[in-house]
C-alpha cells in the first residue's frame, strides 16, 4: 500500500504551472474544442480520416513520450503498432475472441517483444542510433513474416473483416461501427493519453526521464538505474503503440503489413519532429495536419506525398528543429 | 571508511591504475594530484564504479564497492561530480536539486542544510541550470550532490572553468561540509592551491601509482612539488 502511493507520487505529483506550459494547455482546449465540435459540419468521409489520424496521434504521442522525454529514438516504432493491429486481427478473425480480448493481446504481446528485446539491448549498453538502427531491423524481419506466415497473417493480403468495437456499459451502448460515435471514441483516447502522459511528465518521474535524456552517466551516478528506467519506458511505449494499432485495426476493419513497417515508422518520426518533440500537443496537432494533407495530396498523385513529406521533414529539422508549437510559444513570449 | 587496496585497472588497453592504496577517514578532505594522465580521474572513476575494467579491493565501511553498477555505489552514500559540472541545464536549479534528492531514496524534498550551506541558490530556484554562471553551476553540482546525504564525496576538478574568487570560496567550503557532515572528500585537481586549501593530506598519482603522500602543510614546499610534479 505503501508502495503504491509512492509510485502514485512519483507519476503523478504536480508542480505549479510553468508559463511555457500555459500555452501549451492553452493550444490543447482550445483544439479540443474545435475538434469536438467538427462532426457538426464536417462530411462522414472526413469525419473517418480525422478519427483514423486521432488514433494515429495516440501511436505518435507514444514516439514522443519516448523520444521526446529520453532522447531515445525507436526508428521501428511502427513494428508495435502493427503487433497490435494484428493481434487484434487475428484474435478477432481467427480465434474468435471479443474485440476486448483483442486488444489485450495485441499489447500483450507487443509489451512483451519490447521487454524481451529491450532487456537485451539496453542491460547490455545499446543505445542511440545502434539501437534506433535495431529497432528498424526488427521491424523489417516483422514486415517480411507477416507477409510471407500467410496462415495466420494473411500474407501480402492482410486480414479482412476485423469486427468494430462495441460495447455496453451504464445503460449506454457503444459501436464503433457508428461513425460519429468512433470519432468521439478516438477524439477521446487520444486527448485522454496526452493528459496521463503529460501529468506523468511534469511530475518527479518526468524528471527522471529528463536526467536520463540529457546525460545517462550523470543520472547513474546519482545513482538512478537508468537501464530498468529506459526497459520501462521502451516497453510502456510499445504498449501505447499496441494499443493504438489495435483501435485502429477495429477501425479500418482490415490489417496489412505495411502497418509494421518502414513507411509508417518514418511517418510516425516525422509527425513527432514536426509537432515538437516532448510536447505531447505538439506531435499530436501534427499528426491530424500531417494525415490530412497526406489524404489530399495523395489524392491528386500518389508519388508526390512522400517527396513532399521528404521536404517538409528537411525544413523543419533545419528552420524549427523543436518543432510547430515552438513557432506558437516563441510569439507568445516576443 | 574508504578503503583503497592494490586497485589496477583501466578504460581497457592497458592499465591506467597501477596497484593504488588510499584511505579516507570520514571528516577528512583528500587530495589527488599529479600530471595529466597519472591517473586521478580515472581513480575516482574506479571508486564510482564508472571504469569498465578494475581490480584490487575498494571498500566502504566494510563493505565492497568494487563490481557493483554505479547506481548502487550511489545508494550506498557515494556522491560524485563530475569534471566540467555534474549539472542538468535544462532542469531547474530546483528540479536539479530535488532529483539528487530522489534519486538517494529521500521522499521529503530538497534537505534544508544544504540550501544553509549554499543560499544564493534558493533565489535562483526557477532559474534553468544551464543559464548559470561556470562557478555557480559548479556550486549547484556540489550541491546537488550533497542532497544525497552521501558518505563520500568524489569531486573531478571543481576549479575547472571557474572564476579565481568562487575557487576560493569553494576551497574553504569543503573542509567546512565535510567537518560539519562527517564526510569522507576526494578532491582531484590541478589547481595546487585549491588542492592544499581545501585537503588536509595530498596524494601525488604519477603513472597510476602513488608517488608521493604527506600533509598539506608540507606540500607547500617548492621543493617537493617540483620533485614530484617537475613544474
Amino acid at each position: 500500500m505503501a508502495r503504491l502511493l509512492v509510485a502514485c507520487r512519483l507519476l503523478f505529483a504536480q508542480p505549479g504551472l510553468g508559463g511555457r506550459e500555459r500555452v501549451g494547455a492553452q493550444i490543447a482546449v482550445a483544439a479540443f474544442a474545435v475538434l469536438a465540435l467538427y462532426p457538426a459540419v464536417g462530411s462522414d468521409y472526413h469525419l473517418a480520416q480525422l478519427r483514423d489520424a486521432l488514433l494515429l496521434a495516440i501511436f505518435a504521442l507514444s514516439l514522443d513520450y519516448l523520444w521526446g522525454r529520453t532522447r531515445m529514438l525507436v526508428m521501428g516504432h511502427a513494428l508495435f503498432f502493427g503487433i497490435g493491429a494484428y493481434g487484434m486481427a487475428i484474435a478477432t478473425t481467427r480465434l474468435g475472441w471479443p474485440t476486448g480480448g483483442g486488444l489485450l493481446l495485441g499489447i500483450a504481446v507487443a509489451a512483451s517483444v519490447a521487454a524481451a528485446v529491450g532487456y537485451f539491448l539496453l542491460y547490455a549498453g545499446v543505445r542511440l542510433h545502434f539501437f534506433a538502427v535495431l529497432t528498424m531491423a526488427m521491424s523489417l524481419i516483422a514486415t517480411q513474416i507477416a507477409a510471407s506466415w500467410s496462415s495466420v497473417t494473411g500474407g501480402d493480403v492482410g486480414i479482412l473483416g476485423v469486427p468494430p468495437i462495441e460495447f455496453s456499459a451504464f445503460g449506454l451502448h457503444y459501436s464503433g461501427g457508428d461513425g460519429t460515435a468512433s470519432y468521439y471514441g478516438a477524439l477521446f483516447l487520444a486527448f485522454l493519453t496526452m493528459l496521463v502522459l503529460w501529468l506523468a511528465c511534469r511530475a518527479p518521474y518526468g524528471l527522471i526521464l529528463e536526467a536520463i535524456g540529457s546525460n545517462e552517466n550523470r543520472a547513474r551516478t546519482l545513482g538512478f538505474n537508468t537501464a530498468r528506467q529506459l526497459l520501462i519506458a521502451f516497453t510502456a511505449a510499445a504498449a501505447l503503440a499496441a494499443f493504438a494499432g489495435a483501435l485502429f485495426a477495429t477501425t479500418a476493419g482490415v490489417v496489412a503489413p505495411d502497418l509494421l513497417g518502414t513507411l509508417l515508422s518514418t511517418e510516425v518520426m516525422i509527425w513527432v519532429a514536426i509537432g515538437g518533440r516532448g510536447t505531447f500537443i505538439g506531435p499530436l496537432l501534427a499528426t491530424l495536419l500531417v494525415h490530412e494533407a497526406s489524404q489530399t495530396i495523395s489524392s491528386l498523385s500518389t508519388s508526390l506525398w512522400p517527396l513532399l513529406l521528404g521536404a517538409l521533414f528537411l525544413l523543419i529539422v533545419f528552420a524549427l528543429p523543436d518543432g510547430l508549437v515552438s513557432l506558437l510559444r516563441r510569439r507568445k513570449e516576443a | 571508511m574508504l578503503r583503497i587496496a592494490n586497485l589496477r585497472g583501466g578504460y581497457g588497453a592497458g592499465p591506467v591504475l597501477d596497484g593504488v592504496d588510499l584511505v579516507v577517514a570520514s571528516g577528512e578532505v583528500v587530495s589527488v594530484v599529479g600530471r595529466n594522465g597519472s591517473g586521478k580521474s580515472t581513480l575516482i572513476k574506479a571508486v564510482m564504479g564508472l571504469l569498465p575494467v578494475a581490480l584490487g579491493t575498494i571498500e566502504l565501511d566494510g563493505k565492497a564497492l568494487l563490481g557493483l553498477p554505479a547506481h548502487q555505489i550511489a545508494r550506498r552514500g557515494v556522491a560524485y561530480v563530475p569534471q566540467g559540472r555534474g549539472i542538468f541545464p535544462r532542469l531547474t536549479v530546483r528540479q536539479n536539486l530535488e532529483i539528487g534528492a530522489r534519486a538517494a531514496g529521500a521522499k521529503d524534498g530538497i534537505p534544508g542544510d544544504v540550501l544553509e550551506l549554499f543560499p544564493f541558490l534558493k533565489e535562483r530556484f526557477g532559474q534553468s541550470g544551464g543559464t548559470m554562471s561556470g562557478g555557480e553551476q559548479q556550486m549547484l553540482a556540489i550541491a546537488r550532490a550533497l542532497a544525497s546525504h552521501p558518505r563520500l564525496l568524489l569531486l573531478d576538478e571543481p576549479s575547472d572553468g571557474v572564476q579565481p574568487r568562487i575557487v576560493q570560496e569553494i576551497g574553504e567550503l569543503i573542509p567546512e561540509i565535510a567537518r560539519a557532515h562527517r564526510l569522507g572528500v576526494i578532491l582531484v585537481e590541478q589547481n595546487l592551491d585549491l588542492a592544499m586549501a581545501a585537503a588536509s593530506r595530498i596524494v601525488v598519482l604519477d603513472k597510476g601509482m602513488i608517488a608521493h603522500e604527506c600533509a598539506s602543510e608540507r606540500f607547500r614546499d617548492v621543493d617537493v612539488q617540483t620533485r614530484f610534479l617537475a613544474i
